[in-house]
């Protein structure tokens, strides 16, 4: 589904490049659940925003499916990240002035979705997460294990084929983080690939493999 | 999508109260301020403008001029001059000729009224100036005797009837009496921009009756307006030569023999309203170029306006890269967030617009009447005001919102989200920013002062009269109730109160015109020199009420007959070509085939505000009715002496009304222009301060928040409050330097600039430089006050604790 042919990402200073990621190949298929892992400073982030097209300035080949991203047009990358990615992050990222529905309700918006639909959509979410009571409540009123469900209902409204979670646990105590994760699980095994960067082991035994980076190289790749 | 972008604005703007206000209450008080001043200029600038023939529409204007010295432009002429004209020039289509008769009370059986807004005119003048007809028809005014009145004249005196055909009663001096006039006809009562808003027509023809046909030839009777209705094509220039050629023909072996020279020109009639160039003006037109100082003031308080919606949008806007980020992410493109932020700048900008329409409607005519402008209510409604409306709409939402819009879209959403975002514009923008502010708000302080201290100074000039505790009622309806010694007994009535010092009679007060003018005065076997005296006629003690210094000689001799003796002013003295007050006493004054005596020479006073200058003046002896009667009271006496007054005159004179006005009110009424430029321009600097508070509270708040880290960490190293408050004013205390080295030479050149349209003019003293600054200073500390404080005292443990 998706492959990456030896990308190189650096910081230009005066006397030398700086590189983040230095010759990354990666393959990952439809339905993996892959964990990014290592420490600070390894490129987690940078390679998890290379993947779901944020980050448009590094070198190297970038296919999904079949298609090379580095030669779409604007317009196409803008479908294609509009229909098969969802995201995830670390400090929720909801926007403040919102309800909990509105938040949901804001890809739906940009991907043209009728009404009736986005209502469906949305009522089946909020059914699925235990949340149709809160769902007039602004993010302020909500805890942050709360606050990270509304993040994922909204990652995954639009429907995308591909979850891409940067520390989604980072902020949550260790009771909310396994209630994430065991959600991750199931989207899992509805068929949906997820790619999550984290700093925490035990979120790597939901998934299906682990890659392990240190210094902008893949340091280990295993199946779990 | 529109309702999620509408719900997000409406929710910023309601989580964020005070800001909120700040901006939109900002923006509002704005606007409705430069509105004010654009409704002004755009009234002013009508006069005359929306006439159906506006653009052919010309007066001829007269300068006079003795051996090469330009005398004045005067707006009135004679007769002959326009008679002749339309006969001989060619490209001229039409001839008004307007008399101004001076007050009248005017009535029928019961009801009478005192109308000053009252000409002779032609049938012509209803073609020139749109006069609506409402009953009767124009052409009767070709006929003597004929009156046409306004409709509310009409409803004051005939109440709902038709009034044609009815018998009008004119009282007034230069009809030695009452006249019966028929009423002609009924016409609506002219708008208030025109130059001549007359109430009372009497027809033209009238004219001819009283003084003999001969009058339409005459040229020496300078006394009217002759207005022109030109062929399209004529060329301006070549009318005026022609003009010129024609009086030559006519009158130049005259003017010759006077030793002076006539020279005619045309003005527009749209541009009468909008000149003080010219003297014997119905009504005292406004300084044009003030219009555009308004204009200027109302440019900079919509800069600061804008300069600040810009700066808070765009720290609004900062506050927002995370949403951006977000919105990004979550599948927004450029296109979208650039219409959202282009939507709530719409919004927010269409919210103030509609504030200050509603603030506009809704207190136009109190500051209408508080400032005294003048204006027709109708002017502060929405319709007539639209089109500024949108102007401020699209140019607000193009300033203060497409900036934001352009650089916010621009974010890539992995640094968006990740907070990192530096935005350099940001700081490098907003300090220039509040300078500018700083700058406008001291030039505009600076102003404010120097208008107020010009007018204090006019007010303070040596008028060579006084004016103070001085009471004018005017006289008893003339040749009605027994008239002729009006005088005699008033004299014995009120000059007889305790309350009353003494009482003088006058055919003119000071602070209005005195319009009677000649050039025939002379001295016994010297000849003519051209020169314009003023005449005036007063009564017996008037120039001990006014307090008026001789120079020789000594009041008139009251058991003489009335003309029998005349009074001089230096000015008159020097125009006769003498130098000592001494050597005119017993020299004969001659007028026409007659001569008086010189018996006293007075020191110049000034009948008319400080602007206008000195003329020289004869004044006549007359025991018999004059228009005025001035009262000299007791200081603070004011109320007791006018309810006494006021008994005796009713009880004498049961018919006429009693009017009166305090002396100094009435002189103060000349500098109506001056003194609503400073009411004016005293709004739009309030305004101005206003909004550069508002400035300066955001632009400071915003360093402090960005700085509140770098203050903590200090703090934590052990800097003092002291030393703390020294880091953040350093920067203030450049800025300031900045603003004063800017600003104090500009306003300096500004407004000795403006000064320069006064005859006299204060000089701009340490009070100028020093005042607008230290006011900067203590606006800038008060404004600063409690961010400075704040963040001298900021707690470090708390504000580090976030980051």
């Amino acid at each position: 589904m998706i492959q990456l042919k030896e990308i190189d990402k650096f910081i230009e200073s005066r006397f030398q490049r700086i590189f983040i990621l230095k010759g990354i190949n990666l393959t990952i298929k439809e339905g993996e659940f892959l964990t990014l892992m290592g420490p600070s400073g390894a490129g987690k982030s940078t390679l998890l925003n290379i993947l779901g097209l944020l980050d448009e300035d590094y070198e190297g080949e970038y296919f999904f499916g079949e298609r090379n991203i580095r030669k779409m047009r604007e317009r196409d990358l803008s479908n294609l990240h509009k229909s098969e990615f969802g995201y995830i992050f670390q400090a929720y990222h909801l926007i403040d002035e919102l309800t909990v529905y509105e938040n949901i309700e804001t890809p739906l918006l940009y991907r043209k979705v009728s009404s009736n639909e986005r209502k469906s959509i949305i009522a089946d979410l909020l059914d699925r997460f235990n949340m149709v009571a809160k769902k007039d409540l602004f993010p302020a009123q909500l805890s942050g294990g709360q606050q990270q469900l509304v993040g994922i209902a909204r990652a995954i409204a639009g429907r995308p084929r591909v979850l891409l979670a940067d520390e989604p646990t980072g902020n949550l105590h260790s009771g909310q983080a396994k209630e994430i994760m065991e959600i991750f699980q199931e989207l899992h095994k509805e068929g949906t690939t997820i790619i999550q960067a984290t700093h925490a082991r035990e979120n790597a035994d939901y998934g299906t493999r682990l890659i392990n980076l240190l210094d902008g190289r893949i340091e280990s790749d295993e199946a779990i | 999508m529109l309702k999620n972008y509408f719900k997000i604005l409406w929710r910023k703007l309601w989580s964020d109260k005070v800001n909120s206000l700040i901006h939109i209450g900002g923006l509002a008080v704005g606007i409705s301020a430069v509105l004010i001043l654009l409704i002004y200029v755009r009234f002013e600038q009508s006069f005359d403008a929306d006439l159906p023939f506006s653009e052919q529409l010309y007066r001829v204007n007269l300068t006079t001029q003795t051996d090469g010295d330009i005398v004045e432009t005067g707006s009135r002429t004679s007769p002959g001059i326009g008679e002749n004209i339309l006969k001989e020039v060619p490209g001229v289509e039409a001839l008004s000729r307007v008399v101004i008769l001076g007050e009248v009370i005017a009535g029928f059986q019961d009801q009478f009224i005192r109308e000053e807004s009252i000409f002779l005119t032609d049938t012509e003048y209803f073609d020139f100036f749109d006069v609506k007809m409402l009953h009767g028809k124009v052409a009767s005014m070709n006929e003597p005797m004929q009156v046409m009145i306004s409709n509310q004249i009409s409803e004051k005196i005939f109440g709902k009837e038709n009034p044609v055909g009815k018998t009008l009663q004119i009282n007034s001096t230069n009809f030695d009496g009452t006249v019966d006039f028929q009423v002609a006809g009924v016409f609506e009562s002219p708008a208030s921009n025109r130059h001549l808003r007359p109430e009372i027509l009497i027809s033209y023809a009238t004219l001819h009756q009283f003084i003999g046909k001969e009058i339409d030839q005459s040229y020496d009777w300078v006394n009217l307006y002759t207005y022109l209705k030109l062929n399209p094509e004529a060329s301006i220039t070549d009318l005026e030569f022609a003009a010129n050629e024609n009086l030559q023909r006519h009158y130049g072996e005259a003017l010759e023999s006077n030793h002076s020279k006539w020279d005619l020109s045309l003005q527009s009639v749209s541009s009468i309203h909008t000149s003080l160039d010219t003297t014997g003006e119905y009504e005292k037109g406004i300084d044009g170029k003030k219009l555009s100082y308004f204009l200027w003031i109302g440019l900079f308080v919509l800069l600061m306006v804008y300069l600040n919606s810009i700066n808070i949008s765009n720290a609004k806007a900062l506050n927002r890269a995370r949403e951006i980020g977000v919105r990004k992410v979550s599948g927004g493109t450029k296109k979208h967030l650039f219409f959202q932020f282009t939507f709530e700048s719409l919004a927010l900008n269409l919210i103030a617009v509609i504030l200050a329409s509603v603030l506009i409607a809704s207190s136009g005519s109190l500051l209408n009447n508080l400032l005294d402008l003048g204006l027709p209510d109708s002017d502060f409604q929405l319709e007539p005001n639209l089109q500024y409306l949108i102007g401020f709409w699209l140019i607000g939402t193009l300033l203060s919102g497409i900036y934001p819009a352009l650089v916010l879209t621009s974010f890539s959403p992995a640094n968006a989200l990740k907070g990192t975002l530096k935005w350099k514009m940001k700081s490098a923008f907003s300090r220039p920013l509040l300078v500018t502010q700083l700058v406008f708000c001291l030039i505009i302080i600076a102003g404010v002062l120097t208008v107020y201290k010009q007018l204090e100074f006019m007010r303070d000039q040596q008028l060579g009269l006084s004016l103070e505790d001085k009471l004018v009622f005017r006289s008893p309806m003339l040749y009605v109730e027994g008239s002729g010694n009006y005088q005699e007994q008033l004299q014995n009535s009120v000059g007889s109160l305790n309350s009353v010092k003494k009482l003088a009679a006058t055919n003119e007060i000071p602070g209005t015109e005195v319009y009677w003018r000649s050039d025939d005065f002379h001295l016994k076997g010297k000849e003519k020199n051209g020169l314009m005296y003023t005449m005036l006629n007063v009564g017996e003690g008037y120039f001990e009420v006014f307090g008026i210094e001789y120079l020789a000689g000594k009041s008139f001799n009251p058991a003489l007959e009335n003309g029998s003796e005349a009074i001089i002013n230096r000015k008159a003295l020097e125009a006769l070509g003498l130098e000592n007050p001494e050597e005119a006493l017993g020299q004969t004054l001659a007028f026409g085939n007659s001569g008086v005596p010189i018996v006293a020479v007075v020191e110049n006073f000034r009948q008319q505000g400080v602007n206008v200058e000195v003329e020289p003046l004869v004044l006549n002896f007359s025991k018999q009715d004059l228009k005025y009667y001035v009262v000299d009271f007791e200081k603070g006496n004011a109320e007791k002496v006018l309810a006494e007054i006021e008994y005796v005159f009713e009880k004498q004179y049961a018919s006429s009304p009693f009017e009166y006005y305090f002396l100094d009110e009435h002189f103060d009424r000349q500098y109506k222009s001056e003194q609503q430029f400073v009411k004016l321009f005293g709004l739009a600097s309030l305004v101005a301060v206003l909004i550069a508070v508002m400035g300066i509270l955001g632009v400071t708040n915003q360093l402090v928040i960005q700085r509140t880290k770098e203050i903590s960490i200090r703090k934590i190293l052990g800097a003092s409050p002291s030393q703390i408050m020294n880091l953040i004013s350093g920067e203030y205390v450049i800025w300031l330097a900045v603003c004063f080295l800017v600003g104090v030479p500009l306003s300096y050149f500004l407004l000795s600039n403006w000064l320069e349209n006064f005859q006299i003019q204060v000089s701009l003293g340490w009070w100028f430089f020093a005042l607008p600054a230290v006011s900067i200073l203590l606006i800038f500390v008060l404004t600063t006050l409690y961010q400075t404080l704040k963040a001298m005292f900021v707690n470090p443990s708390e504000t580090l604790k976030s980051e």
